[in-house]
């Protein structure tokens, strides 16, 4: 290489530093474009130019385009019915999932079918779906790996068709997950949470399921979740607050219900939808999870 | 200092079209078919090559997915390394096949599309990081003293080749590195990355200047040693 290539490539490395250094405004540390920050700085950048492996990067476009093809425009999967058959069916499923089936099932995928259509399928399932039980089976042995992430978008994807009590499953799912992840306090916190989310998604039944302060809940509680999903420390007790709400309001509602105090039996009279009982405490004043 | 260039939103590679184009078998790999225009349009009429990958990508045509990748992959494995997380590239297949799924749920030009992005891959590295805490303990069936353990992601550091990189990422807080991978591998603006962190504009600067005043204590001073 000539001198005067040489020279281009460093006038070219300098004008780099000057276009990396020109994207950190703002700050009152200047910086030398020839010194050690610099230089970290275009080594910094420099890592996001490496693309994954080619062997890897060939697999997630195979995967990228089934998905794609499978699922065009990007609409979310379609649902199985909704409602107590739906519950029954996934209990259904589970139980014959989780004999000998799902070992020869894991197995066969585990070395068959990673990156082909039926992983993704069941990767894709949402509670409720047939293959939501293989999703989780999967997930367990560490292919199509979930994390409280995927339970939240199961739930988010939920309540946008309109099945919250679905949802409601995703997100016990999410927070249970979250308990596993954590560690003392909020463990026990979190833990007490899933208990009490599942008492509400037991309590379909009561007409409590069809009313729209249900929905605000689950709105709501998925709004927590994903809040302090935001931060590394999940704070369990916001969220064992927040489930304790919604159990509480449930436990309200079918009381009220009990007592047959709503025109419909669904609340109070005037107040169709609307939850009897006294309204719920603010955050912060509960006390123990 | 400049406004950084991210604000604008820096032109896309792919080439885009209007709905009235031809397609021919594109460069992108096998079977792909890329479009490409028609000359009635006639000179002075504009269209949006990012909506038209976009719009591409919502249909499921190869080539955009294929294009969409090969922009974003390397910046999200980058960010995922700079965050030490275990396994960069298992995190870009997750969050690409979330970003198949939920594409439906954004709008917006190429930029915002880069925020979005970088959204799921932040919380795809915090579950994998709340992941790799665990796992110790899992192995060995008791809680490990978190004082003498060294944090996952420090151990995955130690696989950066530059010693440099390494000792300027070791001297950040996890902070500090998120803020700066943000903005630099990322691409993106202080007002994205308030928003993906959920923090105010005026925090990420303060994050920012404080992470470049650490660097340039410790490595400029260990140069001048």
């Amino acid at each position: 290489m000539s001198s005067s290539d040489d020279y281009r490539d460093e006038m070219a490395e300098e004008h780099a530093r000057d276009e990396l250094l020109d994207l950190l405004p703002a700050s009152s540390v200047t910086v030398d474009p020839l010194s050690p920050v610099a230089e970290f700085l275009t080594q910094l950048e420099a890592l996001g130019a490496n693309p994954p492996d080619a062997d890897v990067s060939a697999r997630h476009l195979t995967m990228l385009k089934d998905e794609a093809a499978n699922n065009p425009a990007g609409t979310p999967v379609a649902q199985g019915p909704a409602g107590p058959l739906a519950g029954r069916r996934r209990l259904a499923f589970r139980a014959v999932i989780s004999g000998f089936v799902t070992r020869v099932l894991i197995g066969t995928l585990a070395f068959t079918a990673v990156g082909t259509g039926t992983a993704l399928a069941a990767d894709r399932a949402l509670p409720g779906d047939l293959l939501y039980g293989l999703d989780r089976a999967l997930e367990r042995v560490g292919i199509n790996d979930g994390g409280a992430y995927e339970r939240i978008e199961e739930a988010r994807a939920l309540v946008v068709q309109g099945h919250h009590e679905r949802a409601v499953a995703a997100v016990e799912k999410a927070v249970e997950e979250l308990a596993a992840d954590s560690v003392d306090a909020s463990a026990v916190a979190l833990q007490g949470a899933a208990g009490q989310i599942a008492s509400v998604r037991e309590s379909d039944g009561s007409g409590y399921q069809d009313t729209q302060v249900f929905r605000d809940q689950v709105a709501g509680l998925l709004e927590t979740i994903e809040d302090e999903l935001d931060s590394e420390m999940v704070d369990g007790s916001r969220i064992a607050e927040t489930a304790r709400q919604f159990s509480d309001t449930a436990r309200e509602f079918a009381a009220g219900r009990g007592q047959g105090r709503g025109p419909d039996g669904t609340g109070p009279p005037g107040q169709s939808g609307d939850v009897p009982g006294t309204p719920n405490p603010p955050p912060g004043r509960l006390d123990s999870p | 200092m400049s406004t950084p260039a991210t604000a604008e939103g820096r032109p896309f590679k792919a080439v885009g079209l209007p709905a009235d184009v031809v397609e021919r078998p594109g460069p992108h790999g096998q079977g792909s078919a890329r479009p490409v225009a028609a000359d009635a349009k006639g000179p002075g009429v504009t269209f949006d090559p990012w909506d038209s990958l976009l719009e591409a990508a919502r249909a499921g045509a190869d080539w955009a997915w294929s294009d969409l990748y090969r922009t974003y992959a390397p910046k999200v494995r980058g960010y995922a390394f700079a965050q030490g997380v275990a396994d960069p590239e298992d995190l870009v297949g997750e969050v690409f096949l979330q970003a198949v799924r939920n594409l439906n749920r954004f709008t917006g030009d190429e930029a915002a599309f880069r925020s979005w992005l970088f959204t799921i891959v932040h919380r795809r590295v915090l579950d994998s990081r709340r992941r790799s805490r665990r796992r110790p303990e899992e192995m060995n069936g008791h809680v490990p003293e978190s004082a003498t353990l060294p944090a996952a992601e420090d151990v995955a550091l130690q696989g950066l080749s530059d010693p440099r990189l390494l000792d300027g990422l070791a001297v950040l807080t996890t902070e500090q590195r998120r803020v700066l991978a943000l903005r630099v591998i990322g691409d993106l603006s202080l007002d994205d990355v308030a928003r993906i962190l959920h923090k105010r504009t005026g925090a990420i600067k303060a994050l920012q200047h404080r992470a470049l005043q650490r660097l340039r204590k410790i490595l400029d001073e260990a140069v001048t040693k």
